[in-house]
């Protein structure tokens, strides 16, 4: 279901960026009105891709839709030296009752100013505004040791859950709006910036949802400070910390504030409600380097319970925790350590049940003696810990541990004299995940282990390679026991001065599911791909994939896809 | 535990009891019904001695926040029936324990704050207003806490987890002892909080997944609440990153059905993907992963609906496993041989991220003959992320793939880094790479790459091995090698911004500098050099240099990687030896090579035996010395008419001829093409000399060869990707006679 409305809006950005933006840089620009002449007037650059997809397959539920487009890029236009760097995605995926697939934006720039439009990721500090796409404009500025930024835009459309298609649960939303301001002292290795952001959802007709109940109107606000300084050569320091104000409910009663210096002021940019939360977060990290040949940083981080920004992603909230990250080379680099170390605790505020503890520790060893041998081993664990809070009487079965462990082992030789080359790669690893809940804890319980042997050749003047793989991989979990085991060969080939390039790829697999034979997989492709011109390429695809299952739950299917796609480069 | 009453100003627009006043309640049809319903299910029974009865009924969702008890009436439903016949005054007390944590709030009957309202006979459905100030955080001086302060609540009014219950009890509003409805628990109704945190996703975020994997793992962690034993659903969902800088929420949120891939467990907290049968993934991509908690009765309200922090992956080759960041060699390919003194090690990172805000590279080159040479650290800081830091000090229009394309330090400016690579040294380089992401550092690591600088072992083209040559017709050629299999480092075209202008930016100023030396020897051991010449290409001043590298490099290459011919005046008959080599120290008076040429043996002499090596039909008895066919030319009337575009049949080949540099009477000196007919045809490139053929087109007369096409074997891309050769097998083929006549036929 598609709506006409939305087509046209990366049509408008584009208009708007176009037609708009560049009368305002007439003054902008006007500075350096002696390079006019020089400057070549209009340049074009970048990219541009268009790719269709074609999908037939015998499974029930398709995977793919029979018929996707898309286009893409990344065109830079150069007014006067002026450069207006657009980035696009459009396709026929866009919908309505999602958040823009279609995204348009360009972020010009003129010596220490730069200007953002349409679809952008800005960020001025991790806890406040942190990349969250927006659809606006805003500027950045950086005169002399200066430091200046705003944005304002729509960081969320409307979207009403549509019971009548088929998707699954779609979360509604309304429109939401906000502004971010920074300012700060520095450059780029040495900074300290202060940051506000401000978001809210436009007054609207409110959403009933079945699940949520009437979804209320919220409202944000968030002031952090940020900063990096680097000590001499070898020590660097960060810190990020903000404070929030989130109010649940834009409808429900104000707070009434005691009389302080700036209340007005206040007042005007955020009103505290009776659903208001408050709250913190903050991050500081510390590395230091020691002869070249040691490294270590230090992290500690501590989020309260649901902290929220709006101009940020969600992130996990009600954490404190602190890294240790070691690595150091011993003989000359051929022997290399890499660490790390955490633990973590949640439930800062004694508000849940339950405490949580978590341990993370990883460790890798590297190893390249010479030209022609390298490797590595790792090793990887956590364990959290789920213990009833002191006093309060909870059944023991509630009661979690929940321990990871991974192992990675990897060998690679090469070998062969120029132009044939040889690489032999072995490698394996095993996963176990442990919960030893009483009750739940089995349905958990789960161990990969794998490995795999790959050799591949090249010819590099005849502009030729092969590899092939074998694998083994087994997977046991209370709910299935399976593995397979096969193999796939691939093989490239440039044709006509490199122009042409096939490529060739064939696998089969044998599975197997609680010791039973459960059938194979197999798989077939082929690529091309094919240099137009100097600065255009054309590819065509296509995919086979056959699966034949005995023991599972699934039916045998096949599937094939095709992929023809157009790139220039300009 | 702790009892503590709040004193704080009174909103005017609320129905106190000090005023006396009663409130009018407000009657609804479908709130009735809705309390018919609940009240079977959830009431507090009305004992015969008090004449008022309270029902509480909740319906889902739960309340999450204090407030919404406050002001969500589609949250709860209280009714109040009074089973007399006449209206009462009555206040409420309210009161919310949460059973598990012990902590309560309660409203102050006592307090002159609390509204009181006149209770109508009959059922009368209670709204939040009419419950008193409860819950008003304004209204705290009317309010009891117990276990929890005031200020907790005011700075942070969610529901801590836990089960509550939710009491009403009807209070005579003149006389506080006097209660209308029964005592707790009648009146109550008990909800359960459960906000248990998003789960979090262990594998496969962060790492690379590689071609050779035939199943994706993903797990998750996800703390089952106390007490909920229904069934957990995990949703996991995996969307591709496109473009790769698309951010990936951004990506999983604009998903559209049919998903990329999406699948659901039930209690589990793993998924083993098969590849390619459940997931196609594509190399060199990175994918967005989320995976989200719920129960069907949506009784648990997991923090941001029950949605992961998403997290990525890439699928692709990597040498180093495991490893969420990728780096790969660009420049120079392993093994290879480079012209240049100095030049750039070029490193690509992957996959692209807009957060990254540190790059950290540690490079360290080492020689097979002598173990550690150098190192070289780099710390870039990018506060706008790659691409927009990068485009502010580089002028020029980056693209993606340029932007993750890094430059190590080292060896791009001799001025900057007086390092001298040694010709004939075999070095090799590693290198580790990290990024950083808010402070999260992401690293790998890239194995030994070899390389050489210099150039490759020189062709000898003629003459060839056992030739005999006139001394008079004397001429060496020899090319000087086969090319750097990739000769110019990428994105090495940089405008530098430097004071808000564009210049071109110098970065890079190594050069191309070599002295070949031809020496020709009686022995093959050369002990003694009967005669020697030499020539230099390059050199500092020249052209052959990085900067003039990007403007035109099809130049350059030419220039490096060319055919050379030199004459000897032998004044001496016999077998000869001669070679080339590569000086190792171009720029000294000095013949010590660090590479030389394979040794041709050639013999002088003034008059010539038959040919030595394969040729086409002899006139003179039309009989092949190899497979061939072709009778010969009955006419030997040679032709004076220059050949220029013509096609000529020389045996069983045609010679198409592009130019004519030398004309001797009816013979040609020149070049052109041939089509091996049994070589599907392939289009070899020779030169001629002495070529005479008659008034049907056919040659009888000359001398023929192959010669290395630079003009069609070597093409450069733009971006110097490397030399597009001829079949592997065709060199072979290279100084070889395709055909050689008599000097005189017929």
């Amino acid at each position: 279901m598609k709506d006409s409305r939305f087509r046209v809006t990366p049509l408008l950005a584009l208009l708007f960026c176009l037609f708009f933006f560049p009368g305002k840089w007439a003054a902008v620009h006007a500075q350096n009105m002696e390079n006019i002449g020089t400057e070549k007037p209009v340049k074009i650059t970048g990219s541009l891709s268009l790719s269709a997809y074609g999908y037939h397959t015998t499974r029930e539920i398709p995977r793919y839709a029979p018929f996707t487009w898309a286009i893409t890029g990344n065109p830079v236009v150069s007014l006067y030296g002026i450069t207006f760097p657009f980035s696009a995605m459009v396709s026929e995926k866009e919908r309505y009752f999602r958040q823009p697939f279609n995204q348009i934006g360009v972020s010009p720039y003129y010596r220490w100013a730069t200007f953002h439009a349409g679809y952008r990721n800005v960020s001025f500090s991790p806890f406040t505004l942190s990349g969250r796409t927006f659809l606006g404009g805003g500027v950045e500025l950086e005169p002399s040791i200066f430091r200046l930024g705003f944005v304002y835009g729509r960081f969320q459309r409307r979207v009403v859950a549509d019971t009548t298609l088929a998707e699954a649960v779609i979360e509604p939303v309304y429109t939401r709006k906000g502004y971010a301001a920074k300012l700060g002292v520095g450059n780029h290795r040495n900074f300290v910036d202060l940051v506000f952001f401000k978001g809210w959802d436009e007054n609207q007709e409110l959403i009933s949802d079945p699940r949520l109940g009437t979804l209320p109107l919220q409202e944000n606000a968030v002031g952090g400070i940020t900063s990096k300084l680097s000590f001499g050569k070898s020590v660097f320091f960060d810190l990020d910390f903000a404070v929030s104000a989130f109010t649940h409910n834009t409808r429900s009663d104000t707070l009434a504030l005691e009389d302080f210096f700036m209340k007005p002021l206040v007042l005007k940019v955020y009103q505290p409600r009776v659903s208001s939360k408050f709250s913190t977060a903050g991050q500081a990290g510390l590395s230091f380097r020691l002869a070249k040949t040691f490294n270590m940083r230090l992290k500690y981080k501590r989020i309260d319970p649901d902290f929220q920004s709006m101009g940020a992603w969600f992130f996990q909230t009600n954490v404190e925790d602190i890294t240790i990250s070691p690595s150091w080379s011993m003989f000359k680099h051929k022997l290399r350590f890499n660490a790390s170390y955490g633990i973590q605790r949640n439930n800062l505020q004694a508000r849940e049940q339950q405490n949580r503890f978590r341990q993370i520790g990883s460790a890798t060893v590297a190893f390249s003696p010479n030209a022609y041998l390298s490797g590595s081993l790792s090793y990887s664990n956590y364990q959290i810990e789920a213990r009833n809070r002191e006093g309060l009487v909870v059944n023991d079965s509630f009661m979690v541990t929940q321990v990871s462990h991974n192992i990675n082992a990897n060998v690679n030789i090469n070998f062969g004299k120029r132009p044939h080359r040889h690489n032999l790669n072995f490698n394996a690893y095993y996963q176990l995940f442990d919960d030893q809940n009483l009750i739940f804890g089995y349905l958990n319980d789960n161990e990969t282990r794998g490995t795999g042997v790959v050799y591949s050749y090249s010819h590099q003047k005849a502009d030729f390679s092969m590899s092939g793989s074998g694998t083994y991989s087994d997977f046991f979990s209370q709910l299935a026991n399976t593995s397979r085991y096969g193999g796939q060969l691939t093989a490239t080939k440039g044709f006509l001065e490199k122009k042409l390039r096939i490529r060739l790829a064939a696998g089969y697999y044998l599975n197997q599911r609680d010791s039973r034979n459960d059938g194979n997989s197999t798989s077939a492709s082929i690529r091309l791909s094919m240099k137009v011109t100097k600065k255009q390429s054309l590819g065509l695809s296509a995919q086979y994939i056959s699966r034949s299952p005995i023991e599972s739950r699934y039916l045998p299917y096949s599937e094939t896809r095709g992929n023809i796609f157009y790139t220039a480069n300009f | 535990m702790q009892n503590q009453r709040n004193t704080l100003q009174q909103p005017d627009s609320l129905k106190h009891k000090g005023h006396r006043e009663g409130t009018k309640s407000t009657s609804c049809f479908s709130k009735l019904v809705v309390f018919s319903f609940f009240s079977v299910l959830f009431y507090g029974t009305a004992f015969g001695q008090y004449p008022v009865a309270i029902n509480v009924a909740f319906t889902p969702p739960v309340p999450v926040n204090v407030a919404d008890l406050y002001e969500r009436e589609d949250l709860f439903l209280v009714t109040a029936i009074n089973s007399g016949t006449e209206p009462i005054w009555v206040q409420y007390h309210v009161k919310l324990t949460n059973l598990d944590q012990g902590f309560s709030i309660e409203s102050d009957i006592f307090s002159v704050n609390q509204p009181c309202m006149e209770l109508q006979p009959g059922v009368t459905p209670l709204n939040t207003k009419e419950l008193g100030n409860f819950f008003e955080p304004n209204a705290a001086n009317s309010m009891i806490f117990t276990g929890i302060t005031y200020e907790e609540l005011q700075r942070d009014p969610s529901l801590r987890d836990g089960t509550y219950e939710f009491c009403v009890q009807a209070i005579d509003c003149f006389n506080e002892s006097n209660p209308l409805s029964p005592p707790f628990p009648s009146g109550c109704a008990v909800f359960t909080v459960q906000t248990p945190d998003a789960p979090v996703v262990g594998l496969p975020c962060g790492v690379v997944i590689t071609p050779n994997s035939n199943v994706l793992s993903v797990n998750w962690t996800f703390i089952r609440p106390p007490g909920f034993t229904d069934d957990i659903y995990y949703s996991v969902r995996i969307v591709p990153l496109e473009p790769g800088n698309r951010a990936p929420q951004d990506a999983i949120e604009s998903a559209t059905y049919p998903l990329f891939f999406e699948q659901e467990v039930v209690n589990a907290q793993a998924m083993t993907i098969s590849i390619p049968e459940d997931i196609e993934l594509k190399e060199a991509t990175t994918y967005a992963v989320r995976v989200r908690a719920y129960d069907l009765l949506n009784q648990l309200r997991v923090k941001n609906n029950g949605y992961s922090e998403v997290c990525t992956f890439v699928y692709n080759n990597s040498s180093a496993v495991g490893s969420f960041i990728q780096a790969f060699p660009m420049f120079p390919y392993d093994r290879d041989v480079v012209p240049f003194n100095f030049f750039p090690i070029v490193v690509q990172w992957a996959p692209y991220d807009d957060d990254f805000d540190h790059y950290h590279s540690h490079l360290q080159l080492f020689s097979i003959e002598d173990g550690f040479e150098d190192e070289y650290i780099a710390d870039n800081r990018w506060p706008w992320g790659p691409m927009e830091s990068q485009r502010r000090i580089l002028c020029d229009q980056r693209s993606v793939n340029q932007i993750q394309a890094q430059t190590m330090p080292a060896y791009k400016n001799q001025a900057r880094n007086p390092i001298t690579f040694e010709r004939g040294k075999h070095y090799y380089w590693t290198a580790e790479v990290e990024l950083r992401r808010k402070g999260d550092a992401f690293s790998t690591f890239i194995q030994q790459q070899q390389f050489e600088i210099g150039m490759k072992e020189p062709n000898l083209i003629s003459p060839l091995y056992g030739e005999e040559v006139r001394p008079a017709d004397l001429i060496f050629h020899f090319d000087t090698g086969d090319p750097a299999e990739k000769l110019i480092p990428d994105h090495v075209d940089i405008r530098q911004r430097q004071g808000g202008d564009c210049e071109q930016a110098d970065w890079f100023n190594g050069y191309v500098h070599e002295r070949w030396i031809l020496e020709v020897s009686k022995s093959p051991g050369f002990d003694s050099v009967e005669w020697m010449t030499q020539g230099t290409i390059g050199g500092p001043n020249s052209r052959l240099h990085l900067d003039f590298v990007v403007q035109d490099s099809i130049a350059v290459a030419d220039s490096i990687y060319r055919q050379i011919s030199r004459n000897w005046a032998a004044s001496d008959t016999g077998t000869f030896y001669w070679r080339v080599k590569w000086a190792k120290f171009p720029e000294l008076n000095d013949t010590t090579s660090y590479r030389r040429s394979a040794v041709n043996m050639f013999i002088l002499r003034e008059v010539f035996d038959a040919p030595q090596i394969a040729s086409s039909p002899a006139p003179e008895d039309t009989t092949c010395r190899s497979t061939c066919e072709a009778f010969a030319p009955t006419s030997t009337e040679p032709t004076f008419d220059d050949p220029t575009g013509r096609t000529l049949q020389v045996g069983l080949f045609q010679l198409q001829v592009q130019s004519v540099s030398g004309t001797s009477g009816s013979r040609f000196t020149g070049q052109g093409v041939i089509a091996v007919p049994f070589l599907n045809e392939i289009r070899v490139r020779v030169r001629f000399r002495d070529l005479q053929y008659n008034g049907t087109n056919k040659v009888f007369a000359g001398d023929i060869r192959a010669v290395q096409d630079n003009g069609t074997r070597l093409r450069w891309t733009a971006s110097g990707r490397g030399r597009q050769n001829l079949p592997q097998w065709l060199p072979v083929q290279r100084g070889r006679s395709t055909s050689t006549f008599p000097k005189e036929t017929g």
